[in-house]
């Protein structure tokens, strides 16, 4: 057992960061000011539809790799299709809605349970393998989501698309307002961010993190991996399929080239990466790097180079795993918290010196 | 003097492994490297075949420093290292690892003659060559470890526990086999736990614990000091 | 089921497999030597294609005329992208070795995006769409002349391994990279020759292919999964499993094409991806263990 406190004591010893009671109350004022003006941003942003549009994909991505993060990040399980999840998500609650007339409000219970039926599958099938073979079995499992949305032509309207009809109202999930949407995705955000936070502290948490340092290991201590592994597939697929029902409600419009598509499987993992993987804070902070950065591109560059931001983002992605592969919030933190400490130290050295 | 190792350190991440360790083999003999488990000799050894790059010291062979040079150009130099653990290539036969042990292109053109010189010290690698090295029996294994690092002609041996997990025949073949190397005129290095046997057999001796050289002498000398026999040879 | 039609599919099967083969040598070469899955290897082919089709625009000569010079193209771009990208991935934690691959096929396929639009381009030459026809079927002559590389090349690397210094150093890194540098190999040398030479693989595939199939940036999206597909099939690493995968995965697609549906051709191999993956991850002709005998 003591291999699993050294593995996990790290981990807080990362966490708590020997903060006192006046840091503490700090980051409490920080996170509350944060908070704040995340609640007023859409209201501000009233009269500014793009900027607005640009906020709701920032809270939407944040969620959605913040979803990925808890089987990438805590569990270290690197999937490549997640994108799957957010397409049953986004088809199932849409195609109920379109077809059967389905109130959008229950249909993305269904979307998150079949979503969560399929990551169960998955997770049953792949999650013993290991590394790269995980991520390309993900790629396939993806893939066969993909082709399956484009082949069943008849009932997702195949690769040319699905209109979901335009009639506002609460109970169709369709609002006039923007600002609606922005508060909805906000709150996706938050709740993610949430069970992040949650994980840091809970056992499942302690559980994921002794298997991602070393599977072999934890399991050898007694840690029943398969169950960790298994509760994050499904806690992070179900989000995954939330976002997507809430998406399709939001656009209006489903492709399989877009939702279930392996570059959106990837982005999830980017966003999450460059962010900084396996902390609640880091995928929101690489969406509110990453999304801007690309719908600004998109506007500064046009259809005539629609594939600028993508290359951007890939040569983010390799410098930053290259060159911080903790991710920008870690790589940051971690020295600003080597400053601090120097600046004590100097403080230290100078009275020392003048006691002297 | 062949080599010279001076003040060496070495670090695992923030642990030092090695303090100031300082030792010299000279041409033709055979100088050996005793400790106890965990000591650091095999620390040593990777810092000095270029294995372990974080490292501080010195490190002369035949009048030149190599403690900048990559592995793979300190055996050009003709310093070569027989791992500890057997480590052949499994997946290959006993001819393509003695192939390999001719590597360096200095030595590739007399791969006849080395195999030749290796064949008459080990017959046993004649009889076997065609078979995969992974399938040969530990002792096997070990002579073919030997035989590889003689391929490459050096002119420094180091051998890191060669007798480990070997039954006594074996070991007794080891050091027979050794004092060959040792009587054609290589220069050997060697790490051992049989304590009493290496002494008996070397010229000279260095102790080696926690990290740091606390003994040297002649071999006859350390086999009657006292400190080594209690700490080592249980008497 | 007629008989001609019977061997006709199942000569079009081969033939597209041996097209995934030759597409599929480079990739299981460098995971063999390496252990990494290069998830930029559909972007090398489309690289190795784009490469071809500006040589043959600019000189008009044949394309196989100027497979040399593409090949040649790509060994220095593999060198590039070792010393750029690929050396810090070794031995570096999972997400590094992923990611760092994965990002840079995004760049690769957006930079071509970016440059040469998203038009389709092709290389019309007599060559392309000659057929070839004997016993009442017909095959393509490019993808004929593509198998028959690919089987070529599985020999001449099977060679190169068993029986040159060079080869033998790869092996020896591969078993057990310390004991190698104790022979004097230059391992990070390996590594860098092993990623060119992988990467030059692409380049003759592209070449072959260039002429065959229109050339669009995202192009080698479907052929890089297929190659995985067939990596995975023969057994990471094995080259003569990879020559067995491309041709099993080859006759697979076109029978399931044809008796199933042409658009579930792909899910049907994908699905043998996650069976071999689950169920005998060394694939067919796989070293068991491998995974440990270079690092972990
Ligand atoms: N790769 C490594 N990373 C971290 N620590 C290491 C590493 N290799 C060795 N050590 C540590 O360095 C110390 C010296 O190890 P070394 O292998 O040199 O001992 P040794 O004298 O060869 O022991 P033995 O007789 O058991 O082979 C040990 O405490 C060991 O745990
Ligand atoms: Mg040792």
């Amino acid at each position: 057992m003591d291999k699993l406190r050294n593995i996990i004591g790290k981990n807080q010893a990362q966490g708590a960061g020997g903060a006192g009671a006046p840091a503490k109350a700090r980051d409490l004022r920080l996170k509350l000011g944060v908070l704040a003006v995340l609640l007023l941003l859409p209201i501000l942003l009233q009269n500014e539809p793009y900027y607005q549009e640009i906020l709701t994909f920032v809270f939407l991505w944040g969620a959605m790799s913040g979803a990925w993060n808890i089987v990438g990040g805590y569990a270290g399980k690197f999937s490549l299709g997640h994108a799957a999840f957010f397409g049953i998500g986004a088809y199932t609650s849409g195609l109920l809605y379109t077809k059967l007339g389905i109130s959008p409000w229950l249909g993305m219970f269904g979307g998150m349970l079949l979503s969560v039926i399929f990551a169960l599958l998955i997770g049953v099938v792949t999650l013993r393998l290991k590394g790269k073979f995980f991520a390309l079995c993900t790629i396939a499992f993806g893939m066969l989501v993909e082709i399956m949305a484009v082949y069943l032509r008849g009932v997702t309207g195949g690769s040319e698309g699905l209109l979901i009809p335009y009639e506002p109202g609460f109970w169709n999930m369709t609002f006039a307002s923007k600002v609606v949407w922005a508060y909805i995705f906000l709150a996706l955000m938050l709740g993610v961010y949430g069970v992040s936070r949650w994980l840091d502290k809970s056992a499942l948490g302690y559980r994921l993190s002794a298997l991602r340092e070393d599977e072999d290991a934890a399991e050898a201590l007694g840690v029943n991996t398969l169950a960790g592994k298994l509760s994050s597939i499904t806690i992070s697929a179900a989000i995954t399929a939330l976002g997507g029902s809430l998406f399709a409600q939001y656009f209006l419009w489903l492709e399989p080239n877009f939702c279930v598509s392996l570059d959106l499987s990837q982005q999830f993992a980017l966003i999450s990466i460059i962010g900084g993987m396996g902390t609640a804070i880091g995928p929101l902070v690489g969406a509110a790097i990453i999304t801007p950065l690309q719908i600004f591109l998109r506007a500064a560059f046009g259809s005539a180079a629609s594939g600028m931001s993508m290359m951007i983002y890939g040569f983010l992605l390799v410098v930053v795993v290259l060159y911080m592969p903790k991710g920008i919030v870690v790589e940051v933190r971690d020295r600003l918290r080597a400053r601090r400490t120097k600046a004590v130290a100097g403080v230290v050295e100078r009275e020392v010196s003048n006691v002297a | 003097m062949l080599l010279r190792v001076n003040n060496l350190d070495a670090y695992y991440g923030d642990v030092e492994a090695l303090h100031e360790v300082c030792l010299q083999v000279d041409s033709g003999q055979l100088v050996t490297l005793v400790g106890s488990n965990a000591a650091g000799k095999s620390t040593a050894l990777n810092c000095i075949s270029g294995i372990i790059s974080q490292k501080k010291g010195e490190i002369e062979f035949a009048g030149q420093r190599i403690d900048h040079l990559p592995a793979h150009r300190i055996v050009e130099h003709g310093l070569i290292q027989v791992p500890e653990g057997r480590r052949v290539f499994p997946f290959m036969t006993v001819m393509e690892n003695l192939d390999l042990g001719c590597y360096p292109k200095k030595t590739r053109s007399r791969k006849e003659e080395n195999l030749e010189r290796v064949f008459g010290l080990l017959p046993l690698l004649k009889e076997r060559r065609s078979q995969m090295a992974g399938s040969l029996s530990g002792g096997e294994q070990q002579m073919l470890a030997v035989g590889r690092g003689l391929m490459a002609e050096p002119q420094l041996l180091i051998l890191d526990e060669p007798t480990l997990g070997l039954a006594p025949l074996f070991v007794e073949k080891v050091f027979a086999l050794l004092g060959e190397i040792r009587a054609s005129g290589t220069t050997v290095l060697l790490v051992e736990q049989n304590v009493h046997m290496a002494l008996a057999a070397a010229d000279y001796g260095y102790v080696l614990e926690n990290g740091k050289i606390v003994l040297e002498g002649t071999g006859r000398e350390l086999l009657q000091d006292e400190r080594l026999a209690k700490a080592y040879l249980g008497i | 089921m007629d008989g001609t039609l019977f061997l006709q599919l199942l000569v079009s099967g081969l033939l597209i497999g041996g097209v995934y083969a030759l597409i599929s040598i480079g990739l299981t070469l460098i995971f063999g030597v390496m252990r990494i899955v290069n998830f930029a290897h559909g972007e090398f082919l489309m690289l190795s294609m784009f490469a071809a089709f500006w040589l043959f625009h600019f000189t008009g000569l044949s394309p196989y005329l100027l497979a040399p010079l593409v090949i040649l193209l790509l060994f220095a771009y593999g060198v590039a992208i070792y010393v750029l990208v690929i050396r810090r991935t070794i031995g570096s934690p999972m997400v590094v070795q992923i990611f760092a691959t994965v990002g840079l096929g995004l760049f690769m396929q957006n930079a071509a995006l970016v440059l040469w639009s998203g038009d389709f381009r092709t290389i019309q030459t007599p060559a392309s769409t000659a057929l070839l026809r004997f016993a009442g079927i017909q095959v393509s002559q490019s993808m004929m002349i593509a198998s028959l590389v690919a089987i070529v090349i599985a020999l001449i690397l099977f060679a190169f391994m068993a029986w040159t210094y060079p080869g033998k150093a790869i092996r020896a890194t591969v078993q057990d990279r310390v004991g190698a540098q104790l022979m004097g190999v230059n391992i990070d040398r390996v590594f860098m020759m092993t990623f060119a030479i992988g990467s030059a693989l692409v380049g003759i595939a592209g070449a072959l292919l260039a002429p065959a199939y229109p050339i669009f940036p995202s192009v080698g999206a479907n052929f890089g999964l297929a190659s995985f597909v067939v990596v995975v099939l023969g057994g990471m690493g094995s080259m003569t499993g990879a020559l067995l995968g491309g041709f099993l995965i080859g006759v697979v697609e076109t029978f399931s094409g044809f008796f199933i549906d042409a658009a579930l051709k792909q899910a049907v191999y994908f699905l043998v991806f996650i069976l071999v993956l689950v169920f005998r991850p060394t694939g067919l002709l796989g070293q068991r263990g491998a995974e440990e005998i270079g690092l972990k």
